[in-house]
């Protein structure tokens, strides 16, 4: 079942678990006392990198749809749209890691 | 299996002896979800009345600069109260009601998946809001704000029972929420109608689908928070004390992670009632709906990534204003994708004016207005010069009340002629509208201004001379004007029910199930159920209802005096099963009287008769599956149309073991609160920086026999598959999740004073959780082994047996980062 709903969920699942991570190693590179530049590196690597996945699973996706062809369903289609929205709000709200300060 | 075949009358009447429930006081035992769908609305209906008495008392007050009208501690209680009815005991309730009573229509099912579920969980909420009531009555209603913000709420700055009467008030009404989550989740996947795959499912099917999924996320870490504070304040552990390495922001966390997505969980039914009604008025197809899809499902996602804008204020570094400011604004995207196809739907059909359409244009007006203001609040500077001040005041007001009611009133007029079978006296619906829409606006519109020029949240009274003795007395005539329209609303409801004219069944021509029914609705629903060939939001309902009420589908008869439904697959909406419900009993009801025993045990610190409430609802739930069950197995049966297919009992994919996968998402969710709780404590909390303590090994013991209850568990399993008695590796689980459950409560005790640091205290909370849920295991699995010895278990018939599995895993799998936290609390100091 949950395996049928994954191309809906995944994109903003990855988000999520971004947002969630980039949130902690935020907290966690103040209390540890980071430098500030290798916080921020930290930072704008795991923000890229979970762009270059929410990325890659869409590539997939689409494969996965062009693959099937007309056998292709419906969640299948949507979930394509559903990655694509998980990707503009990734870069939109991870945006503020290359500016913004971390511990201030 | 006796099967009669019946003509549509003799059928009816056989189908009612079965689904019915006498009047008198044979209604306590209800379990039907016509009857609790409909009880739900009622009584939310009456908080309503009451939240709305409470505002209209603050505008009283308000009215005039320097008002004596009522003092400051009792208006402290009057805008806590109002905020907590309108949120806790209105609008979630009032829409699980609509969904309790809709849904299973709308889906082609004869009920809910857990009728008596249903009906413990509306018990709790019926005694969860008396409780509540009562105290305001009795002058003990809570002060400290709907939020309850510490250490306002904590023991020392609010003293007495105010604030209890909110934790515990709102846990014990917050079980139906949960309740309601996890079936509505089981109805949607597993009882939909033949032929009704995912994609052929109406739209709001949908939209209730992550509702519930949101519901059963966003509920557990306001559960969590509320048992830490009472905690707190009842056996001093001090989560949330700066002075002994609590932080009083941990329960802003806490309540925000609940209190943010909570206005999606009560817009997303608003909307799905929208998505719904808009195309029957505008007769053409909803358009967009896989971009709605899209959206709903982006806005669950994105509504818990914003809570920490409700924090903007508290001190927190940029980076993290800049997350959830931009998150915050984002969220406006997927909700505008909606408006638009709304907006697109009527444009593009041939839409015709009436009374729910009054309503959704008063929708886009005032929810629009709100969303543009809250795009505004998301932005860090406004928010730092707004916050805490009437606007945010007016922003909220037009995003509930234009996200919620006003879709409500759409649907109430939508499907009035649902409920009572009758068709609409319109005379006062029309003024109504008015009045409300007038008056709103002029209530809170005006909330922008006052708020602007400076005046603060939650003050009783102001001097003359700031420039806000107008606004607020004319705000305070816009709240009688809009309560007048409301006064109205519930008089023309009374007269449709009291001299409507019988009307036709379909008045409005909607394509969807619940109108393929006699009005009001049968307790069985359908006499047969339907087979779905197309996306069931634009059937032939009018021939459909005729074939149906003839006993022309699936499950056309009565069968052995059983409540009998279909279960079909998730994806494709195949029948796989025949489920087979409970009949009304006084269970639910008994049920939740003792829960409630267990609430005002800890309300009124009579701590003695706590554990006598906790014991007897367990054993009463214990008691809740001796009515379900099969000694035998029966194989697949006939379900009409020449098809067959097995009782729920004899299939591993079946409601209960759903029902008991989301509950134990839930219940994770809330351990991962917790868990976080704990991690954010020790990294941001003042006051760690003391000794360090010795590790505690009682839970790794814990965790070793845990790990060996559930080797047993699966031997159980397997020895049962073969055809043998799992009675002895079964009772072996039982006694290792106890004694996993004893060295957790060990663990506990060799802590120490955990009064002394939340360092401590944390702990305790981690092992008391384990504890719980090795008991829980503990008792599930004892229970499957007395039931395999009444010869409930058998090979085919296994579920009972995969409870135990999966409840014994949790509970060891619970343990490893309980464990793990240890090692990092011992090392994390705070304890000197």
């Amino acid at each position: 079942m949950i395996r049928h709903l994954w191309p809906l969920l995944i994109g903003f699942s990855v988000w999520a678990l971004a947002f969630t991570a980039l949130y902690a190693v935020q907290y966690l590179g103040c209390y540890l006392g980071w430098a500030p530049q290798a916080h921020r590196v930290t930072l704008v690597a795991g923000a890229a990198i979970a762009i270059a996945v929410s990325v890659g699973v869409l590539v997939l996706q689409i494969a996965h749809v062009r693959r099937l062809g007309p056998a292709s369903t419906f969640m299948h289609r949507v979930g394509i749209g559903a990655t694509v929205a998980a990707i503009a709000a990734a870069i939109i709200t991870f945006a503020p890691v290359l500016l913004a300060s971390a511990c201030t | 299996m006796s099967r009669e075949q019946l003509s549509p009358v003799a059928l009816h009447k056989a189908l009612t002896r079965i689904w019915g429930t006498p009047p008198g006081w044979a209604r306590f035992s209800a379990v039907n979800h016509n009857i609790l769908g409909k009880r739900f609305m009622v009584v939310a209906m009456v908080f309503f009345a009451i939240g709305g008495v409470l505002a209209m008392l603050i505008r009283a007050q308000l009215a005039t600069p320097d008002s004596a009208f009522i003092g400051p501690e009792l208006y402290n209680q009057i805008f806590t109260m109002h905020g907590t009815v309108m949120m806790f005991l209105f609008a979630i309730p009032m829409f699980e009601g609509l969904a309790i009573y809709m849904l299973p229509k709308m889906l082609g099912a004869r009920d809910l998946a857990f009728p008596r579920m249903t009906a413990y969980g509306f018990w709790c909420y019926l005694f969860g809001g008396t409780i509540l009531i009562g105290a305001m009555v009795m002058g003990y209603a809570p002060n400290s704000g709907w939020f309850m913000y510490t250490p306002l709420s904590s023991g020392i700055y609010t003293p007495g029972i105010n604030a209890d009467v909110w934790l515990l008030g709102i846990t014990f009404v917050e079980i139906s929420a949960i309740t309601a989550a996890v079936e509505l989740i089981v109805t949607i996947l597993k009882m939909r109608a033949p032929g009704m795959s995912l994609t052929r499912m109406p739209i709001f099917g949908w939209y209730m689908l992550v509702t519930a999924a949101m519901m059963l996320i966003g509920f557990p870490p306001l559960i969590l928070g509320s048992i830490l504070l009472e905690m707190e304040r009842a056996f001093d552990l001090p989560f949330f004390d700066p002075t002994r390495g609590g932080d009083p922001l941990l329960w802003q966390h806490l309540f925000w992670l609940f209190g943010h997505p909570e206005v999606y969980i009560i817009f997303l039914p608003a909307a799905g009632m929208l998505s719904t009604i808009i195309p029957t008025f505008a007769r053409r197809p909803l358009i967009a709906y896989n971009a709605i899809i899209v959206a709903i499902v982006a806005m669950a996602f994105l509504s818990f990534g914003l809570w920490v804008h409700h924090m903007f204020t508290v001190g927190i570094p940029h980076l993290a204003l800049g997350f959830f400011s931009a998150a915050s604004a984002l969220v406006a995207i997927p909700t505008a994708v909606q408006i638009f196809a709304w907006i697109g739907t009527i444009a593009s059909g041939r839409p015709r004016l009436d009374v729910p359409m009054l309503y959704v244009i008063g929708f886009f007006i005032v929810f629009v207005c709100g969303g543009l203001t809250g795009v505004m609040l998301a932005m860090v500077p406004f928010n730092t010069q707004a916050h805490d001040s009437y606007f945010v005041v007016a922003h909220l007001h037009y995003v509930l009340v234009g996200g919620f009611v006003f879709p409500m009133l759409a649907a109430l007029y939508y499907w009035l002629p649902h409920f009572t079978g009758r068709s609409s006296v319109y005379r006062l619906s029309v003024p109504a509208f008015w009045l409300i829409i007038i008056g709103f606006n002029l209530t809170f519109f005006l909330m922008h201004l006052t708020g602007l020029m400076g005046m603060p949240r939650r003050i009783s009274t102001y001097p003359s001379n700031w420039g806000w003795d107008w606004l607020n007395l004319l705000s305070s005539f816009g709240g009688f004007i809009m309560t007048m329209g409301f006064a109205l609303v519930l008089v023309d409801i009374v007269m449709q029910f009291r001299f409507g004219r019988r009307g036709a069944r379909n008045p409005w021509a909607a394509g969807t199930l619940e109108w393929a029914m006699p009005t009001p609705p049968p307790d069985y629903n359908f006499a047969a159920l339907p087979t779905v060939a197309q996306r069931a939001d634009s059937l032939d309902t009018g021939s459909l209802g005729n074939r149906l009420a003839a006993g022309d589908g699936y499950l056309g008869f009565a069968r052995a005096h059983r409540q009998e439904t279909l279960g079909v697959d998730m994806m494709t909406g195949n029948p796989d099963q025949v489920i087979v419900l409970p009949r009304r009993t006084l269970l639910p009801l008994w049920t939740a009287l003792a829960t409630a025993v267990f609430f005002l045990g800890l309300l009124f610190k009579i701590y003695w008769i706590v554990p006598l409430g906790a014991v007897a609802t367990v054993g009463l739930f214990l008691v809740w599956p001796r009515a379900l069950g099969h000694t035998r197995d029966a194989g697949p049966i006939d379900i009409g149309l020449g098809e067959a297919v097995p009782v729920d009992a004899e299939v591993g994919d079946n409601v209960t073991w759903w029902a008991s996968k989301v509950a134990a998402v839930a219940d994770a969710t809330l351990y991962a609160s917790l868990l976080f709780g704990a991690l954010y404590l020790a990294v941001v909390a003042p006051g760690w920086d003391g000794q360090l303590r010795e590790t505690n090994w009682w839970p790794a013991i814990g965790l070793l026999t845990a790990l060996g209850g559930s080797a047993a568990v699966r031997l159980a399993r397997s020895r049962n598959a073969d055809g043998m008695s799992p009675c002895g590796w079964l009772l072996g689980t039982a006694a290792l999740a106890g004694l996993t459950a004893a060295a957790c409560i060990v663990g506990t005790v060799q802590l120490g004073d955990a009064t002394a640091h939340a360092n401590i205290s944390l702990r305790f909370a981690l092992y008391a959780y384990c504890a719980i849920h090795s008991g829980i295991a503990m008792l599930i699995t004892a229970h499957t082994a007395w039931r395999w010895r009444g010869g409930y278990v058998s090979a085919v018939r296994a579920t009972s047996l995969r409870l135990s599995m999966l409840w014994t895993d949790y509970a060891a799998v619970a343990l490893i980062p309980a464990w793990g936290l240890t090692l990092l609390l011992a090392r994390s100091g705070g304890a000197s």
